[in-house]
């Protein structure tokens, strides 16, 4: 039984780890070849794509971005989402704002992106850092909040009790025992709003137009969408390039990711 | 309301929904007294100490630290962190990611105390609870009995007004628990602390304990020194439950032993008569009973017995009874309670 | 006492929520812009904002490609999430049976983690008429080659296989976290009643499982809505309307032709669907995070 249960999940690992093959193999042919497995394999498109192409400035940009996005969430983020879980709240407030959590990390974000953009526009914002990493706060401002108010409920309340009859008042609570405490918390929200991210297309192309602000996947998409591709060999190589720092950063805590995933889930 | 109370606590309730957790809870207690809430796990201890510090408020009642109203159940309400108190949790609430030098340094650190102060103090106190070895672990690296200790010495080092201990032996080895409950309650006499400490163990609370609350559903049933409970048990639950009294239902086979005593007439509210393990003799006329077993406890034996009505009694004996030979016995002292378990009379035979 | 001191004790507890309700507000103020708009016609940078009613509304309803946007958009979510709820829960059924799970795993989750490009690219090749690879295979065993991206009835068919794959994962972690929450004692116990792995499976594991289905079921439903960079990035809503969605729409018709009026009109309609998956999934966090 136990053995006949490995092989179904065999098939089922070849049906996922085709598929990235493919990509990986499209990735070393040379121009003009398109035969899986390659005949005559090649690193050249690795090289194009760094050397010529300067992709790795779209991909700071994208790591840009992100970075500063998830940064603004979390201190916008940490205060509230503590007084969420933790604080006395008036009911009413309290639901009113869970609820607003709840819709702004619930709504699609194409139906925002009028009004967002027109008020970056309106604001001069567009096709700047401060305005993509503003755009981004859809995604990441409730989806932090949710992070982190299901991480700090799980948290034991008799440490920050301690800390009440120790003298501390909120403000210190939050910054001695509450900051520290939720530090792997704070580490897989930002996780995963690097990984929702790095994946963004809608909001990255929109506000943005000039050329050397574009961000990885925008580039990339540019790329897949003309009519008529000729370089399979480099669109992949910059594919695989793209997604390291999302394997990387799976990797890094390859442990903890369903714990990242399901401790959001409880909410 | 004596004017030597440092704390007192008047007239306590609370309840959460339709579950009473505290009615009606009064007592106070003397600068650098001891007093130990004694009463069964669930039963509003740890729920009254929390309303003592703070952390929860109660629905009515008043809770007064050195002559300060710090809450009335209505407007006035001074939160746990501005009480000044010490509170060692039954799981000892450790910081997990401060040492445990950062752990006792924060009460002083709270205070914004100078950083060459707060060390002096934060040694003294090691040294004292002799953890001075350890204060570079974080709480994870330490032993239960070193996490005891560093949870007891965060709560004192800011010399607090009171200090509140939740069955804080609770997680100790049982080999251990001895000595360092001794050494706890020399600390804190010499320190002069004043302290109120919850726990469901008796013995734990009668080596202890200054003076005693035992605490049953939510109500004091009595208040005294150690001794005055043991001897003038209030009623029939806290005879039972400190120094563990054999209780019968009294019936008309008992009136010969009771005749002895010289109770004149039946008092038709007595219900039950108790009488404790170690003020049994036997002798040649009493109670009679068929041994089922004999424990040896060192000193002494502790003989089981079960007499004709049928109920199972306990008591001493220097020397060991054989199994199924029928003895007589008679206590030196008994209890008379009344059928809602009131103590009514205590009776003591004259050899 | 200082003064400082002073006022952080006056503060009350609602003061902490202000960074997050300020930020969270903005969205809000977006929103209800969105539905003021939504009664006007304004071209961004063209014309002034100019009053006509409920005229974008019944344009919208009137208007063949936004109502098979709108169906399309039904139609993926509906397919996709219940699909991959189903084939989510077998796979963490088989892992949570399976001795060598541990090997599985790490490789099983990687679509979840890969970008749309990635899986665009992919897809692109795979299916491509000329040289891809279904093509090869099924050429190469004498069928003829296929063309789903370019035919209408296969092109969002073909869409959601692709989401199924990328986010199959995501519902197999979340149920089978689930799964090892089942305290092994009561399946030894049933085990002693001598019930087998399979009955196992049905009558213990799932319904103890339950409310991590329905919460990952709900997620996956909401998630379904935001599509948008894998149909733009493979098919741009064709071939004709077959695969255009809502998000698609708003994308091309107001945000590339300026036209916000009509946008904001069809976010208004777009916020009104999505609000059948997410009342529900606000009611469950509401309960769960109750104190």
């Amino acid at each position: 039984m136990a053995s006949l249960i490995n092989v179904f999940l065999i098939v089922v690992l070849l049906t996922v780890l085709v598929p990235l093959g493919v990509l990986v193999m499209i990735s070393l042919l040379p121009p003009g070849e398109w035969s899986i497995p390659p005949k005559s394999p090649t690193l050249d498109n690795f090289v194009y794509v760094f050397k010529e192409f300067r992709f790795y400035r779209n991909m700071l940009n994208t790591f840009l971005f992100i970075g500063l996005a998830i940064l603004i969430s979390l201190v916008l983020a940490l205060p509230t989402a503590y007084a969420i879980a933790r604080l006395q709240i008036k009911y009413y407030v309290w639901v009113f704002t869970v609820v607003l959590v709840i819709l702004v990390k619930s709504l699609p974000p194409g139906s925002l992106l009028v009004p967002v953009y027109e008020l970056l526009w309106k604001l001069r914002l567009t096709n700047t850092v401060l305005g993509v990493a503003l755009s981004y706060q859809v995604y990441t401002l409730p989806f932090v909040i949710w992070i982190l108010t299901s991480f700090l409920l799980d948290l034991p309340r008799e440490v920050e009790t301690a800390a009440r009859i120790d003298g501390a008042g909120r403000f210190a609570r939050l910054r001695h025992i509450i900051f520290p405490l939720s530090i792997p918390g704070i580490i897989s929200a930002v996780i995963l709003g690097f990984l929702n991210l790095w994946n963004e297309y809608m909001y990255s192309s929109v506000i943005v137009s000039s050329r050397n602000l574009q961000t990885a996947a925008v580039v990339l998409g540019q790329l897949v969408t003309s009519e008529y591709v000729y370089d399979w060999g480099i669109l992949a190589s910059a594919n695989i390039i793209s997604v390291l720092p999302a394997i990387f950063f799976v990797s890094f805590v390859q442990k903890n990711i369903s714990k990242a995933i399901t401790g959001g889930i409880k909410g | 309301m004596s004017s030597k109370s440092f704390v007192e606590i008047i007239d306590i309730h609370k309840s959460y929904g339709k579950l009473v957790v505290l009615e009606g809870v009064n007592f106070d207690v003397r600068k650098g007294e001891f007093i130990v809430i004694l009463g069964p796990s669930g039963e509003g201890k740890t729920t009254l100490l929390n309303i003592i510090a703070g952390v929860i408020r109660p629905d009515k009642g008043k809770v007064i630290i050195d002559g300060q109203v710090v809450d009335d159940s209505s407007n006035i309400y001074i939160p746990p962190e501005r009480r000044d108190v010490g509170y060692v949790f039954q799981n000892y609430a450790l910081y997990p990611h401060m040492t445990a030098f950062d752990n006792i340094a924060f009460p002083l650190k709270m205070k914004k105390l100078p950083r060459d102060e707060i060390e002096q103090r934060v040694e003294k106190i090691a040294k004292l609870l002799k953890i001075d070895h350890v204060l570079h672990h974080k709480p994870s690296q330490l032993s239960g009995g070193q996490q005891q200790r560093v949870a007891v010495a965060r709560a004192i080092v800011k010399e607090p007004k009171l200090l509140l201990m939740d069955e804080p032996f609770s997680n100790i080895d049982p080999a251990l628990r001895a000595s360092v409950r001794l050494e706890l309650r020399l600390l804190l006499k010499s320190l002069g602390i004043t302290s109120i400490m919850a726990t469901h163990d008796q013995e734990e609370a009668m080596t202890l304990a200054d003076r005693l609350l035992i605490l049953r559903r939510g109500k004091p049933i009595q208040i005294g020194s150690p001794m005055e409970v043991y001897e003038k048990p209030s009623d029939k639950f806290v005879a039972e439950f400190v120094g563990g009294m054999n209780i019968l239902e009294l019936k008309s086979e008992y009136s010969s032993l009771l005749r002895e005593y010289r109770v004149e007439g039946e008092d038709v509210s007595v219900k039950f008569m108790g009488f404790r393990p170690e003020s049994v003799i036997i002798s040649n006329e009493g109670l009679e009973a068929e041994v089922l077993d004999a424990e040896y406890k060192g000193d002494k034996w502790t003989i089981i017995a079960q007499i004709r009505s049928g109920e199972i009694i306990r008591f001493y004996n220097k020397d060991p009874v054989n199994t199924k030979s029928t003895v007589y016995i008679k206590p030196t002292k008994i209890y008379l309670f009344s059928s809602e378990g009131k103590t009514v009379k205590i009776l003591t035979i004259n050899k | 006492m200082s003064f400082l001191t002073k006022i952080r004790r006056k503060t009350p507890n609602e003061f902490f929520l202000i960074p997050g309700l300020i930020g969270l507000g903005i969205f809000v103020f977006a929103i209800c812009y969105s539905i003021y708009m939504s009664f006007y016609r304004y071209k961004l940078g063209f014309m002034q904002p100019n009053y006509v009613g409920l005229t974008n509304y019944s344009m919208l309803l009137h208007d063949p490609v936004f109502t098979t946007a709108v169906k399309n958009t039904l139609f993926f979510v509906a397919i996709a999430s219940t699909s991959e709820l189903l084939y989510g829960i077998f796979l963490a059924v088989l892992l949570y049976w399976s001795n060598k799970r541990y090997l599985f795993i790490p490789f099983l989750i990687v679509p979840m983690i890969l970008p749309a490009v990635n899986l665009v690219v992919i897809w692109r090749f795979l299916f491509h008429p000329d040289y891809g690879f279904v093509n090869q295979i099924l050429t190469s065993i004498g069928l003829s080659a296929i063309n789903p991206l370019n035919n209408p009835k296969w092109a969002m068919p073909t869409i959601i296989l692709m989401d199924i794959w990328q986010m199959t994962p995501f519902v197999m972690i979340i149920v089978l976290a689930g799964l090892s929450t089942v305290p092994p004692e009561v399946l030894t116990a049933a085990r002693i009643d001598g019930a087998r792995k399979f009955q196992l499976t049905l009558k213990i594991l799932l319904p103890m499982t339950k409310n991590v289905i329905l919460a990952v079921f709900l997620l996956r439903l909401i998630d379904a809505f935001r599509i948008f960079a894998k149909v733009y990035l493979l098919t741009r809503g064709g071939p004709g309307v077959a695969t255009e969605t809502i998000e698609l729409q708003i994308y091309n018709r107001a945000l590339r032709g300026l036209e916000i009026g009509l946008g904001s009109t069809m976010s208004v309609i777009f916020i009104l669907i999505s609000l059948v998956v997410i009342i529900p999934y606000t009611i469950m966090v509401l309960k769960n995070w109750r104190r």
